[in-house]
Formats: C-alpha cells, sequence, structure tokens
C-alpha cells in the first residue's frame, strides 16, 4: 500500500471513530456540556476572538503605510521622466529570464509581452523545462527558432542544456531546451548562467506583461543602484490572462468567473494592502517569481535559486535577507504600486485548491527553516514584524480556522449557539474583510485607474461575500497546505490550465 | 448581589454589535466611487481641453473661449496636477500651466520657493514645473536652488524639469549638476537635450571628481565636431580611474580615428577587465578586419566579460576577420577555442563552409576546417550544425561521424 493510500486508511479509520463515539457517547457528552466542553468552548471563543484582532490589527496597521508608499510612489511616477528613459542610452540593460514548463496555450503570447517592452536594452533567456505538450513547438514556429551553440558560464548549478536556439525574427530572444528540473528554481538557474546583463527580470511563462512593466520597475533601481537590490511589482489574476492583457486602462472589467473575481481581489489586498507597506518597512518577505527584478551579482553571491524548496521566490527573498542584515550591508527589496502584469489563476476550486496548498507549504518550509530570523532584532524589521507576521497570519492560521470550526460544530450540536451572537459576529468579520477589501480597491484605482466604475461597484460588493463564499476554499486549502507540510512533500503540484478555444499543435516528445 | 436585569445589561455589553464595521465598509465604498466618478468627470474636461488644444495647434485657431470655460470649471489643484504630470501632453501641460501661473502666481511661486514636509514637496515639484512650462522667469533660479536640496525627489524633479527646457541656461545648471553626483539621471537628460552642451562638458575632462569625468566623457560622443576632442579623451585613457578609461575607449571607439585606435590597443592590456572588454568593443567599431588579430588574443582571457567583448567586437568585424579567428580554434586554451567557435557561428562563416561542403563535399579544406570548428565547439555545437544544413545533414553528419575531439561547454 502506497504511503498516501495508507494516510487515507488512517483518515478515514480516524473519522469512523469521531463518529462512533459521537453516537455512542453523544448524550453523556451533551450532559457534560455544561461542564468541560461549555469550558472549552469559552475559551476556544475567546482565544479565536483574540486571534481575529490580532491578524486584523496588523492588517490596519500595515494599510496605513501601504496608503502612505502608494501616495508617494503615485507622485514619484508622476514626476518621472519616461520618455527619456525609456530611449536612454544610460537606462541599465536587463536580462529577462522566463521559464516555461507546459504552458502551450499562453507561451507565445507571454514572451510577445517580453520583447514589446518599451525599454532600450534587454534580453530574453527562455528556458522550456522539458515541456511534455506543444509548448517549444509553438514557440518554434512563432520566433522562427534555429538552434545555435551558446557557450555560457555555469555560475550556479542547474541541469545540463539540450539545445540552444535563437530567435531570427528577434534577435533578443535566446531558447533553452533542458530536461524537466522538477521545479523552476533549476530552470531559472539555467537561465540566469545564460544572463549577460547585470540586472535580472525573473518571470512566469503564463503571465502577461505590460508594456512598461520593466521600465517602472527598473526606475526604482536608476533612483538608487547602490542600495536598491530587488525590485516587483503588483499582481493581477484572471481566468484568461491573454484576454485581460487585451483591456485598455480605464476599461477593465471583473472576471467573468466568480473564482477569479475573488482571486483578483484577494491579490489586490495581497499586493496592495500588504506589500506596499512590507516594502515601505522594509521588510518585503516575497518578491513574486512572476516579477522580479534582482541585482545579478546578489544572485550569484547566495548561489543561485535552491532546489531544496517547493518554490523558489519566497526563499530566495528570505536568503537575500538574512545575507545581507547579518552582514549588515546596506540593502533595500522594493515593491511598486503600479499592476505590471496578469497571471493565470485557476478557474476551477480544486485548481485553486491545489495552488494556495502548495504557497502554504512553501510559507512554512521557508519559516521554518529561517525560524532563526523570528523576532530577532539582529534582522530588523524583517525578524521583528516581519517573520512574525508570517507566522501569525500564514503559518498558524490553519489551526485557528479548524479551531473555529470546531468550536463552531461542538457549539451547534449541543445547543449552545446564540444565533443571533453568532450573526452580529459573522457579521463583523465580513465586513472588516470586506473592508480591507475596499481599501485594496482603493489603493489600485487611485494608482491606475484602470477599472471601470461599474467594475469597482462590482468589487465593493463582492467583499462582503468573500467570507462565505472565497475563504472557506482558502481555509481547506492552508489547511491541506499545512498536512502536506507535515507529510514533507516538495511535489510543484502545478494547476491544470483553464480551458481555452484553442488548434491543436503537434505534440513532441519529451527530451 | 446584582438583579436580572443588571445581570442581563451586563451581558448584553458584552455582547458586539456590528457596529464600526458596516459604517466604515459603507463610508470607505463609498468614498472610492465618489472619488472616481469626480475623477471621470473632470477626466472628460481634461480630453476636452486637450481635443480643444490639439485643434488650435494644428489649424492655427480654436476656440479660445471654450478652454477658457472649461478651466474656469475645473479645480486649481486639478489643473495645476495636470500640468505638473509629465504624462501630461505637451501641448496640454502648457496651456494649463500658463493658466495656473496667471491665476495663483503668488501661491505658485512661494509652494516652489521651499518645503517643509512631504505634502508641500510635492506641491514644490509641482510648482516648479508650472513655472517652468509657463517659462517664468523665476523658474531657472528656483530650480537651481532645488539641484541643491538633499531631498532626492526634489532634485529629481528639478533634473526632469530642467532637461525639459530647452536652453542653455538650463543645460548649463544640468552640467553642473554632473558635478554634485547627479550620475546618470542627470547624463540622460543631457543625452537627449536639444541645446548644444558640448563645450560645457569639455572642462569637466579635468574635474578631479571621477563621476564627473566619467558621464562627460560619456556625453561628449555626441559632439563629434568640437576640436581637440579626440586629444582630449585620449589623455584620458591613462585615468586613474578604470571606469572613466573604460569610457574613454567607448568613445573614441564611436568617435574612430588615429587616437582612438591607439588608446583601444593600449587599453587592450588594462590590469582591470571591464576595460579591456572596452577597448575590444572599440577596436570592433571600428570595423578595420586586420584589428582582429589585436582582438582575437582576448578570447582566452581570464575574465569571462573580457571573452564575452572580444566575441561581440569579432562579431562587429564580421566575416572579414576569420582569417585572425581560424587560427584559434587550435588553441591550447579550451576559451579561446570555444569562443573562435561561437564567433564563427555567429558570422555566418559556418553556414558558409556548410554550403561549401553541400556543393562539394570532397574538398579536403572545408572538411578539415568544419572538423576543426566542430572539435572546438563540442557535440551540441555539431548538433546546432545539423540543425541548419538546410539539405545539407547527411554530409555535415558524415564529417561528425569521423571526427573526434574535445567535449567541452563552458566558457
Amino acid at each position: 500500500m502506497s504511503r498516501r493510500a495508507r494516510e487515507r486508511w488512517i483518515l478515514a479509520a480516524l473519522a469512523l471513530t469521531g463518529v462512533a463515539a459521537a453516537i455512542v457517547f453523544g448524550s453523556e457528552l451533551r450532559d457534560a456540556a455544561d461542564g468541560g466542553v461549555a469550558t472549552f468552548l469559552r475559551w476556544s471563543v475567546l482565544v479565536c476572538l483574540v486571534y481575529f484582532l490580532i491578524v486584523f490589527g496588523f492588517y490596519g496597521v500595515l494599510l496605513l503605510f501601504a496608503g502612505v508608499d502608494s501616495a508617494i510612489r503615485n507622485r514619484q511616477r508622476g514626476a518621472e521622466d519616461f520618455d527619456a528613459l525609456e530611449t536612454s542610452r544610460f537606462t541599465i540593460p536587463v536580462s529577462i529570464l522566463s521559464a516555461v514548463y507546459n504552458e502551450e496555450p499562453v507561451a507565445v503570447a507571454s514572451t510577445r509581452t517580453l520583447l514589446e517592452q518599451e525599454y532600450p536594452e534587454l534580453e530574453v533567456i527562455l528556458v522550456d523545462d522539458g515541456s511534455t505538450d506543444g509548448t517549444f513547438a509553438r514557440l518554434e514556429e512563432a520566433f522562427e527558432l534555429e538552434q545555435v551553440e551558446v557557450f555560457f558560464r555555469r555560475i550556479v548549478e542547474a541541469a545540463p542544456v539540450l539545445g540552444v536556439y535563437r530567435s531570427r525574427t528577434d534577435p533578443r530572444l535566446t531558447v533553452v531546451r533542458k530536461p524537466n528540473g522538477g521545479n523552476k528554481s533549476d530552470a531559472v538557474n539555467c537561465a540566469l548562467n545564460f544572463a549577460r546583463y547585470r540586472y535580472v527580470l525573473g518571470v512566469d511563462g503564463d503571465t502577461m506583461y505590460r508594456s512598461d512593466a520593466l521600465l517602472l520597475g527598473m526606475r526604482l533601481v536608476m533612483r538608487n543602484p547602490a542600495r536598491v537590490i530587488g525590485v516587483t511589482g503588483t499582481i493581477a489574476s484572471s481566468s484568461r490572462p491573454e484576454e485581460a492583457h487585451e483591456q485598455k486602462a480605464g476599461s477593465f472589467s471583473l472576471d467573468r468567473n466568480l473564482l477569479s473575481s475573488f482571486q483578483q481581489l484577494d491579490f489586490m489586498r495581497s499586493f496592495f494592502n500588504n506589500r506596499l507597506a512590507w516594502s515601505r518597512l522594509n521588510f518585503m518577505l516575497c518578491s513574486p517569481g512572476a516579477f522580479c527584478i534582482w541585482r545579478r551579482d546578489v544572485l550569484e553571491e547566495v548561489g543561485g535559486f535552491t532546489r531544496d524548496f517547493t518554490c523558489e521566490d519566497i526563499e530566495m527573498t528570505f536568503r537575500v535577507h538574512e545575507k545581507f542584515l547579518r552582514e549588515g550591508r546596506p540593502y533595500e527589496i522594493l515593491c511598486m504600486p503600479e499592476t505590471v502584469a496578469t497571471t493565470e489563476g485557476p478557474a476551477r476550486i480544486g485548481g485553486l485548491i491545489k495552488q494556495r496548498a502548495r504557497w502554504q507549504r512553501v510559507i512554512m518550509e521557508t519559516l521554518v527553516h529561517y525560524r532563526r530570523m523570528f523576532a530577532n532584532p539582529r534582522y530588523g524589521t524583517v525578524g521583528v514584524i516581519g517573520v512574525p507576521f508570517y507566522a501569525i497570519t500564514e503559518v498558524i492560521a490553519p489551526l485557528f480556522e479548524v479551531l473555529a470550526v470546531i468550536t463552531l460544530v461542538l457549539a451547534v450540536w449541543l445547543g449552545a449557539v446564540s444565533w443571533p451572537l453568532f450573526a452580529v459576529m459573522i457579521g463583523i468579520m465580513a465586513f472588516s474583510t470586506a473592508t480591507l477589501t475596499t481599501a485594496a480597491v482603493l489603493l489600485e484605482d487611485r494608482t491606475a485607474r484602470d477599472y471601470r466604475l461599474g467594475s469597482l461597484f462590482r468589487m465593493i460588493l463582492l467583499g462582503p461575500l468573500d467570507l462565505f463564499l472565497y475563504r472557506p476554499i482558502l481555509m481547506w486549502a492552508r489547511a491541506r497546505g499545512t498536512w502536506d507540510y507535515l507529510r514533507g512533500r516538495r511535489d510543484w503540484d502545478k494547476f491544470e490550465r483553464n480551458l481555452r478555444p484553442t488548434e491543436p499543435v503537434e505534440t513532441i516528445p519529451s527530451i | 448581589m446584582r438583579t436580572e436585569a443588571e445581570h442581563q445589561r451586563a451581558t448584553e455589553r458584552l455582547h458586539p454589535r456590528p457596529g464600526g464595521s458596516v459604517p466604515l465598509w459603507l463610508g470607505v465604498s463609498l468614498f472610492v466611487l465618489m472619488t472616481r466618478t469626480i475623477y471621470d468627470v473632470r477626466l472628460g474636461f481634461v480630453r476636452t481641453a486637450r481635443r480643444l488644444i490639439e485643434r488650435r495647434f494644428e489649424a492655427g485657431a480654436g476656440d479660445a473661449d471654450h478652454l477658457d470655460w472649461i478651466l474656469r470649471r475645473l479645480p486649481h489643484r486639478t489643473i495645476e496636477r495636470v500640468a505638473a504630470d509629465t504624462a501630461t501632453a505637451p501641448q496640454l501641460a502648457e496651456a494649463f500651466a500658463a493658466h495656473a501661473a496667471e491665476r495663483n502666481s503668488t501661491r505658485i511661486l512661494e509652494a516652489a520657493s521651499s518645503h517643509a514636509n512631504e505634502v508641500t514637496k510635492w506641491r514644490r515639484i509641482g510648482a516648479l514645473r508650472i513655472l517652468a512650462l509657463a517659462k517664468t522667469p523665476a523658474a531657472i533660479r528656483l530650480l537651481e536652488a532645488a539641484l541643491k536640496e538633499n531631498d532626492e525627489d526634489v532634485v529629481d524633479a528639478a533634473v526632469v524639469t530642467l532637461g525639459g527646457m530647452r536652453d542653455e541656461a538650463a543645460g548649463a545648471l544640468l552640467v553642473g549638476a554632473l558635478r554634485h553626483g547627479g550620475g546618470s539621471r542627470v547624463a540622460t537628460q543631457l543625452d537627449e537635450f536639444p541645446v548644444d552642451v558640448g563645450h560645457l562638458l569639455v572642462p569637466l575632462l579635468r574635474d578631479w571628481d571621477a563621476g564627473a569625468r566619467y558621464w562627460a566623457v560619456k556625453l561628449l560622443s555626441r559632439y563629434p565636431d568640437l576640436p581637440g576632442l579626440p586629444l582630449e579623451l585620449a589623455t584620458l585613457g591613462g585615468d586613474p580611474d578604470a571606469g572613466v578609461r573604460a569610457a574613454a575607449a567607448e568613445t573614441l571607439g564611436t568617435l574612430g580615428g588615429p587616437a582612438a585606435i591607439s588608446v583601444a590597443v593600449h587599453l587592450l592590456d588594462d590590469p582591470v577587465p571591464f576595460v579591456r572588454a572596452h577597448a575590444a568593443r572599440a577596436l570592433g567599431a571600428q570595423g578595420r578586419p586586420d584589428f582582429g588579430a589585436l582582438v582575437a588574443r582576448l578570447l582566452s582571457d581570464e575574465e569571462w566579460w573580457v571573452r564575452a567583448g572580444a566575441k561581440q567586437a569579432l562579431e562587429a568585424l564580421g566575416p572579414d576577420a576569420t582569417e585572425h579567428v581560424l587560427p584559434y580554434l587550435e588553441s591550447p586554451d579550451q576559451f579561446a577555442r570555444n569562443g573562435a567557435a561561437e564567433v564563427l557561428q555567429n558570422t555566418g562563416v559556418v553556414d558558409a563552409f556548410v554550403r561549401e561542403l553541400n556543393a562539394d563535399p570532397s574538398r579536403v579544406e572545408t572538411r578539415r576546417t568544419l572538423q576543426l570548428v566542430v572539435d572546438a565547439g563540442g557535440e551540441q555545437f555539431g548538433e546546432a550544425m545539423i540543425a541548419r544544413a538546410d539539405g545539407g545533414e547527411e554530409h555535415v553528419r558524415a564529417l561528425l561521424d569521423g571526427g573526434d575531439g574535445p567535449r567541452v561547454r563552458s566558457a
């Protein structure tokens, strides 16, 4: 019997035992309701309430800093001469590193958005990480790839290269084929070995980039190149990023898929309410793999992306913080308020659970690995605020979520629920979450004015529903991610791409 | 002892009320929708104003009364914001700035003079831009003062505003800013500056500050006709600062001439790697294939970026430099062999040899050269050759099957 099947049997047996115990001892437990269980319920409610207050307190304070950061960055943008930067020979060149694995529906469109960046000098290194679908065939056809040999430096460890291709239509594009390395870090390391320029931009092959994304990011680097070693931007989510990409500023609409709409709001909350504050307070906890500018020597110094973690982006950000703070070197990793890209979010609940469970696992892996930074003043705001924030709002969140559910079930079972009180509590939680969502919508709107008024209205109305329709899915995903972490899983768990009307392309064999 | 009613009241006090959260959500939501609606209305006015201005600009006539009517309906803060925003179309920004400067000149002048906090700082930045766009005489003096501030945002905004002013006084201020650590942001503006500032940059070549010398050298590549410039730059080939030496090689490479060649050749042996790389590229830019011999020896340089610079230079020299590259296919140095093979591939020489092989598979010289290229380039090089053989795959395969040699893949 496989390990997974064994675990399922154990879980089923535990559940059955629980049900049997409830049937057999139900009356006795009910009798004891005034005693132990009631005490447990009281304490449980109190603990959950305190946790809720701490989390919302954290979010509230961060929101204030995010507002300040957003306002300052928006002002700075209004005073910048982008036309000059876009054409200047003194604008720092950048190597864009893209990793694709079975991204047949979007790889070409995504790569085009990279080549269409309004930036004076760049190169795109795209690594096909052993795709088994028609990804490479599509790229080969679209960019007229021809095989060449390029001699590169082996600065960081990566799987051997199987072939290098250069585009006949755009010499800035180099495509590297390699066997699948199991996770993205191997592919990004491979791309890093080919990079020629001093700054690199890590991107995802399923994401569509706005044409000014790189310029907006590098603007922050060029303000202070000695200090700014990393920049990230705000990412939007959509069930079909290539369609969302076609929308014009000021006329963006919310995704038609409800689940995708909730994800869009979730991304907004995460980036506008949290990451801008992290950036302002200098504890950027995650430079997401979908858009992360790094100074190349920093990546080389820390040995490239590690393959020991499920996902590479959070771990890399923590590793850089840990090294620079331990060595007392001045640095900044910034987040800009401008939305730079739209990534594909799962349009099905199963896919979302897979994705979010992986994120939870990654956060836990990283935090446990860097536990020495927790509340450690030696690591500045990262140690004193950032790591505890992640620990409280992400790592132990499933514990309280499960506790809250158990408490509710027990209270209903014992008839101890005061329904009006319960409704009030749920209302407070729903509208508090909705307020945070609306604040994120406000920050987004003041930054970009991307969405139509009607879409803003719809976003605001979706806010209070988030707790009932979206949070339970995330709760389950986080619990599953925690369980996966405890089991020691390391799989990438890529969600299936959303369905699209697409022409079939001949599938090429795995290399 | 508490009565039942007191107990009830105490319990109620403990009960949470929906209280704050719903009104808070409603308030923030209304604020979002209202501010956006107001923004959209004002944007409509601004767009109409832009259309009117464009029409006036194109046809030489327009509805000035209508424009005035629109400007009177917009709050002064909106007009000032639109004028000060660098993303605003130039004609619109100028019209709005002129209106703002006329209507609130005292306040704008005062705002542009100094700032006390973050809010007044951004008002100052906006005011500086408005005054510059409105061509107010005080603008240049206020911008000069802004350049001397410690605040990065104020300095940056002053640099951008001066860059858009297109007169010699603004150019002189920007050149002066290079002396005070202005760096790439000032250089970006000067590089696009429409007024000739070359004569202002030349004295910076002898400045004590290496940063000022560096940027002056870089920017002077725009002024190839300045008398005596190549000689001035050539002296910087021996500058104590490596960045200045590299910049001198680069700029001289762009200008060309004997000074460029002598400096670049001298710097090929510079102890600092990136100077050698720049010198190689400068020689490559001369377009003289005979320099291939000088550059090709850097294919075995110990530093990666020098080898990369040498490859770039040889590729710039093109197929005509092949005779200088071919000997490196048999170099004892692995990097030199790899680099030579890559250069021959990227200049199309390998493809030409493959075509020759297809035309006459028995030609010994072609077979030998291709065998050397494959041995120098390694297994994947051969695969790339087959992929690009364009009908001659069979001959290339036969050649590869008969060959042996090192299988290395790094440079």
